[in-house]
C-alpha cells in the first residue's frame, strides 16, 4: 500500500484551484486593448501597427506557455514589458517599469503569467494619470521577486472581476510552502512571489 | 536586392511589401505568388533569379513544401509562419530564418540584416535539406507534446520526463502521476488538459480518472459489462477499467492504430 507523503496529503486538502490564471485569456485585457487600438488607428497608423505587434506578442507568450508550468524569469519580465507598452498607450505613457534583477536570477523559474496578472491587478486598482504616474518596480529580495509601486489606490477598482492576487497565491501553493505576500505599507503596495528553482540533478523517476 | 514573395494572404503580402520598401527603397520585388501552382510556374518560366525568397508555409492550394517537390530552389528562403513551434525549432536548428506572423518591422529588419551578413553561408544552401525540414515540421505528429512535468518532491521542484510516467490518475480535483519507479507525485493539470498535451500514441484516457502509458500496460483482461481491465506493469491499488464506450478506441490504440 503506497502512502502519499505528508505534504501531498496536505496539498490534497487544500481543495486546490487548478484554474490557474495562465489558462485564461483575460477578456478584459483584450477588450481594453482593442479599444486602445481603435483610437490609435485613427491617430497614427505606425503606432497602431506597433501596438498590434506587441499585442500579438503578449498573446503569443500566453499561448506558448499554456502548458508550461514554469518559465525563466527573463522571459516573464520581457513579456511584462510588452504588456506595459500596451497599457501605456491607454495610460498616456504614465506607467514606468524598472526591473532590477541580477543576471543570476534571470534564469530562475516563475509561473508564466504571474507578473502580468499581478500588474493588471495593480494597474486596475491604482489611479494613474499625468499628475499621478505609476512607477512599477521589480527587484529581488532574499528569495522573493518583488513587484512594487507607490500606493495610490482607487476606491473602486477598474476590473471588478479581478481575483486580485488569490490566483497567484493558489498557483504558487503547488510549488512551495513559501507564501505569496502582499504588503500595503504606508506609501507602497507590493507583492512578493517566491523565486522557484528546478533542481538540476534530476530528471527524477 | 531582388526578392520573391510567396504568400497567399493579401494583407500579409501587402504588409511585407510595404515593410520591405521601408527597409530598402531600392529593393525590387519580383512577384507575389499565392499558390503552389503559380510558384512552380514562376520558377520554371522566369529568367530572373531572386536573391531572397519569403515563403509562407500554407498557400491556397497546398503547403509550400509541394513547391520543392516540383522545382529545385537554391536561393535562400525566409519562412513566415503564424504559429508552429516545432517548425520554428526545426528551422532554427538548420540556420534557416523564419518570421512569426504578424511580422513586425523590427523582426524583418533583423532578419534582413542577418541575411546581409551571412550571404556567403547562404550560398551553400541545401534545397534537399530544406524539404526534409519542412516535411518534418509539417508532419501531423509533429505537434510538440509535453515531454516533462514539474513536480514537487520534498522541498524541491523536479522534472519528470513524460516517458517515465506510467499512469496519470485523478482523485477528486487532484491529478497524480505514477512513475516507472513507483513514485507518485501531484501534478498541476486537470485530466482534460492532459488529453490535449500528451502524445496520443503513448497515452490513452481509459476512463474519467485514468490515463495510461502504453508502455505500462502489461495485460488487458475482459471485464464485466463489456469492459476491459488494464493490468499495469506495476501493481496499482485501484482497478483500471476501460469504460464501455472507450473499449473500441482503446483496442485501436493498443494495437497501434492511432489517429
Amino acid at each position: 500500500q503506497l502512502k502519499l507523503s505528508k505534504e501531498d496529503n496536505k496539498r490534497k486538502e487544500l481543495e486546490y484551484q487548478l484554474e490557474s490564471f495562465k489558462n485564461i485569456v483575460n477578456p478584459q485585457l483584450l477588450y481594453t486593448n482593442l479599444e486602445t487600438l481603435i483610437t490609435l488607428i485613427h491617430k497614427d497608423k505606425d503606432v497602431a501597427e506597433e501596438f498590434v505587434d506587441r499585442l500579438s506578442m503578449v498573446y503569443r507568450y500566453m499561448l506558448t506557455n499554456r502548458n508550461n508550468e514554469l518559465v525563466e524569469l527573463n522571459q516573464e519580465i520581457h513579456a511584462l514589458e510588452n504588456l506595459i507598452y500596451l497599457l501605456n498607450e491607454k495610460y498616456n505613457q504614465n506607467i514606468s517599469f524598472n526591473a532590477q534583477v541580477d543576471k543570476e536570477f534571470m534564469s530562475k523559474q516563475i509561473i508564466p503569467g504571474a507578473l502580468q496578472h499581478l500588474t493588471e491587478y495593480m494597474v486596475s486598482s491604482t489611479i494613474i494619470s499625468d499628475t499621478q504616474p505609476m512607477k512599477l518596480m521589480c527587484y529581488v529580495e532574499e528569495d522573493y521577486l518583488v513587484l512594487e509601486h507607490r500606493l495610490n489606490q482607487r476606491l473602486i477598482p477598474l476590473d471588478k472581476q479581478s481575483s486580485g492576487i488569490q490566483k497567484v497565491i493558489d498557483a504558487y501553493s503547488f510549488y512551495t510552502l513559501k507564501p505569496v505576500l502582499q504588503v500595503k505599507a504606508q506609501e507602497e503596495n507590493l507583492v512578493k512571489i517566491p523565486i522557484l528553482e528546478v533542481e538540476e540533478d534530476t530528471v527524477l523517476a | 536586392m531582388k526578392v520573391l514573395i510567396i504568400e497567399d494572404e493579401i494583407p500579409a503580402a501587402e504588409k511585407l511589401v510595404r515593410y520591405l520598401n521601408k527597409y530598402d527603397p531600392f529593393l525590387k520585388i519580383l512577384a507575389t505568388l499565392g499558390s503552389v501552382e503559380k510558384s512552380v510556374n514562376w520558377f520554371t518560366t522566369s529568367d530572373i533569379i531572386p536573391d531572397l525568397i519569403f515563403m509562407d508555409i500554407q498557400l491556397t492550394d497546398g503547403l509550400s513544401f509541394e513547391i520543392f517537390k516540383k522545382v529545385r530552389i537554391t536561393q535562400p528562403i525566409i519562412f513566415t509562419t503564424a504559429f508552429n513551434q516545432y517548425a520554428i525549432d526545426a528551422f532554427k536548428a538548420n540556420g534557416i530564418d523564419y518570421l512569426l506572423k504578424p511580422i513586425s518591422f523590427k523582426a524583418l529588419s533583423d532578419s534582413l540584416k542577418k541575411f546581409d551578413q551571412l550571404k556567403q553561408n547562404f550560398a551553400r544552401f541545401q534545397p534537399d535539406e530544406t524539404m526534409e525540414i519542412l516535411k518534418n515540421a509539417l508532419g501531423k505528429d509533429r505537434k510538440s507534446y509535453k515531454d516533462r512535468f514539474m513536480v514537487k518532491s520534498g522541498e524541491h521542484i523536479r522534472s519528470v520526463p513524460t516517458d517515465q510516467i506510467s499512469i496519470f490518475f485523478a482523485e477528486g480535483k487532484n491529478v497524480f502521476i505514477v512513475t516507472n519507479s513507483k513514485k507518485r507525485y501531484l501534478v498541476d493539470y486537470k485530466m482534460e488538459e492532459l488529453d490535449d498535451i500528451l502524445d496520443p500514441h503513448n497515452f490513452y484516457r481509459v476512463n474519467r480518472s485514468f490515463l495510461v502509458n502504453i508502455a505500462a500496460v502489461e495485460d488487458v483482461l475482459v471485464y464485466s459489462k463489456s469492459r476491459l481491465k488494464v493490468i499495469p506493469t506495476q501493481d496499482f491499488e485501484r482497478d483500471i477499467i476501460v469504460s464501455r464506450e472507450k473499449v473500441a478506441a482503446f483496442k485501436d490504440w493498443f494495437n497501434g492504430f492511432n489517429g
